[in-house]
């Protein structure tokens, strides 16, 4: 008799789990598999000094650095794909209201690599000669070193690794027990996941156990390394969650709106601290009928 | 294959055109969207069939869609993903790949090049002082350190997007000159062509300085030359930038930026 443990809990219960000043990775790459739903959560939560990291910045980072949560980003740069740059990170970079640790966009798999690895660095041929590297040797000389390789002699650029507190994953699938499947390319989720203390997954579906058994080959994230499961249908929204649903492209076009116009407190008040929970956004951003017509058409995928 | 051109074109054509002609078939090139990847695919469906387009999310060798409710936003879009042969990683694609020193081409864009061909994507102002911040590097820092040859995207081509010193170096050239690469010890080949809306240049194998190659037939040298910020190194023979021809002005219209939104020629066909 083989027992499936239960990992189930609530938005608000898994949010509550998060301590002023974690470091948390995030789930999406851009405007894809963005754990919205947990972001919101976590804004209305009003968690504070939290270190965010994630190899290209997503929606969900904006959002969080928007609404004061953030105290240090670490990435690898990124704007919101074609819909428009990221607002709310962009300008708090200009008026240093956030610490930043800026990479390039390998280099962050690199560190979480190293962390999942359990090493304390990893050496990388990228950044050499740059202003990224430069900046980096400046404003985080205990995170960066250019050293010679001890056994060929050519330069390396050594990587401290990451270890996040938190990695916060929006899957389409998962069990009970956290055996997460994802779809679609998979940036640095395996890695992000591996390298965190904990990692809580968000998910499309939970499904049994038996359905994970068999088809194994889709888990990308087993439930012997996940300490949280959530259901959050249409969680990524208005990002897309790939054989799930698009991107919402008029809510992404209201949010750049609203940052643009520099009214994101309005937007945060209506769609964020406006609603009690998800099930209230879900039908604050338009109910079902919204919600149907973002479904993906199973041959795209979107 | 017949060789015969269109009679009208787009410069955002010329530039698919010439980014694609740079392609050899059974190079692997790694780029983003927009004219990067309607070259590359333009090269894939023309003279070099075993080319193979890689994505830094980890995408290998789709066939980017732009139909069935809107257009393709960017890398992390599920239509760019469409028909893929394989789904991995980003480590994948930018480490075991890319690092590991297979990748022939890299396609890069970014606000300005400079005559060393380093790139700035990351902020306008001064490194000191910024205005205001941009993309940054994302994939591109990894590919101008790591891809055997370098192609930079840059339009419209003028006076503020070619500096005598970019702002900010994301993705190094030749840094401040000849043998600068090696010193700091970058492995890849460094900036090989810039391709913009009025010219490809190349770089000079002594000085490492940009050099022009081919113009714009709807321009002048002298018109290039004033719209760089830095005395370019004209050679005695400077070639035409090939006109699309058919099949491929075909390709680019019906298959891979029906809409126009990368070279422009639905929009142009309008206003004429």
């Amino acid at each position: 008799m083989s027992v499936v443990e239960d990992k189930l809990k609530t938005m608000e219960e898994a949010v509550k789990t998060i301590r002023d000043g974690d470091h948390i990775a995030v789930s999406g790459f851009a405007s894809t598999r963005n754990a919205m739903a947990f972001a919101h959560e976590l804004i209305r939560q009003k968690k504070r000094d939290l270190t965010i990291s994630v190899c290209i910045a997503t929606l969900e980072t904006d959002m969080l650095v928007g609404a004061g949560c953030v105290k240090k980003l670490i990435y690898g740069g990124g704007r919101l794909d074609r819909f428009g740059p990221f607002w709310n990170i962009d300008r708090a970079k200009v008026e240093n209201r956030i610490l930043v640790e800026e990479y390039s966009g390998l280099c962050i798999c690199l560190k979480y690599l190293a962390g999942a690895l359990g090493i304390p660095y990893i050496p990388s041929k990228s950044l050499l000669g740059s202003d990224i590297l430069r900046r980096l040797q400046e404003t985080a000389p205990d995170q960066i070193k250019v050293t010679e390789c001890p056994f060929t002699g050519e330069k390396l650029v050594l990587l401290r690794a990451l270890e996040p507190d938190v990695a916060v994953i929006h899957a389409q699938v998962v069990d009970r027990e956290g055996n997460a499947w994802i779809y679609g390319p998979l940036f640095e989720t395996k890695e992000k996941a591996r390298a965190a203390k904990r990692v809580i997954i968000t998910a499309e579906e939970i499904v049994d156990t038996e359905i994970i058994r068999n088809d194994p080959e889709r888990t990308v994230i087993p439930g012997y390394r996940v300490d949280t499961v959530v259901y959050a249908p249409f969680g990524a929204h208005p990002t897309s969650c790939y054989k799930y649903y698009d991107y919402d492209l008029e809510h992404i076009q209201l949010y750049l709106e609203a940052c643009e116009k520099g009214e994101f407190e309005k937007y945060l008040k209506e769609y964020v601290l406006g609603v009690d929970n998800h099930w209230e956004y879900l039908e604050k951003i338009g109910g079902a009928k919204k919600l149907f017509s973002l479904k993906a058409d199973p041959y795209y995928g979107y | 294959m017949g060789k015969e051109f269109a009679k009208e074109w787009t410069p955002g054509e010329l530039m698919a055109v010439a980014g694609a002609h740079l392609i050899k078939d059974g190079d692997i090139v790694i780029c983003g969207i927009g004219l990067p990847e309607v070259a590359t695919l333009l090269a894939i469906y023309t003279h070099a069939p075993r080319a193979k387009i890689l994505m830094e999310q980890g995408v290998v060798e789709p066939k980017p869609v732009q139909f069935r409710r809107g257009v393709s936003m960017g890398l992390a879009d599920p239509r760019e993903w469409f028909r893929a042969k394989c789904f991995t990683d980003y480590i994948d694609i930018m480490g075991t790949t890319l690092q590991r020193g297979l990748v022939d081409i890299g396609m890069i864009g970014g606000l300005e090049v400079d005559k060393y061909g380093n790139v700035n994507s990351t902020l306008i102002g001064s490194y000191n002082k910024p205005l205001r911040y941009f993309t940054g590097s994302g994939g591109a820092n990894d590919i101008a350190s790591l891809a055997k040859k370098v192609v930079v995207i840059m339009r419209p081509h003028e006076l503020r997007r070619f500096p005598e010193r970019v702002a900010f170096i994301t993705s190094p050239g030749f840094i401040s000159g000849k043998g600068e690469r090696e010193r700091v010890g970058l492995r890849g080949g460094g900036s090989w062509r810039v391709i913009t809306d009025l010219a490809v240049l190349g770089f000079d194998e002594e000085t490492c300085q940009m050099k022009l190659l081919a113009i714009n037939p709807k321009v002048t040298v002298e018109e290039v030359q004033a719209r760089t910020g830095f005395k370019l190194i004209i050679p005695e023979k400077v070639e035409l930038m090939s006109p699309p021809t058919i099949e491929e002005q075909k390709i680019i219209r019906e298959i891979l930026d029906r809409e126009g939104l990368y070279t422009g020629w639905k929009q142009a066909a309008k206003g004429s």
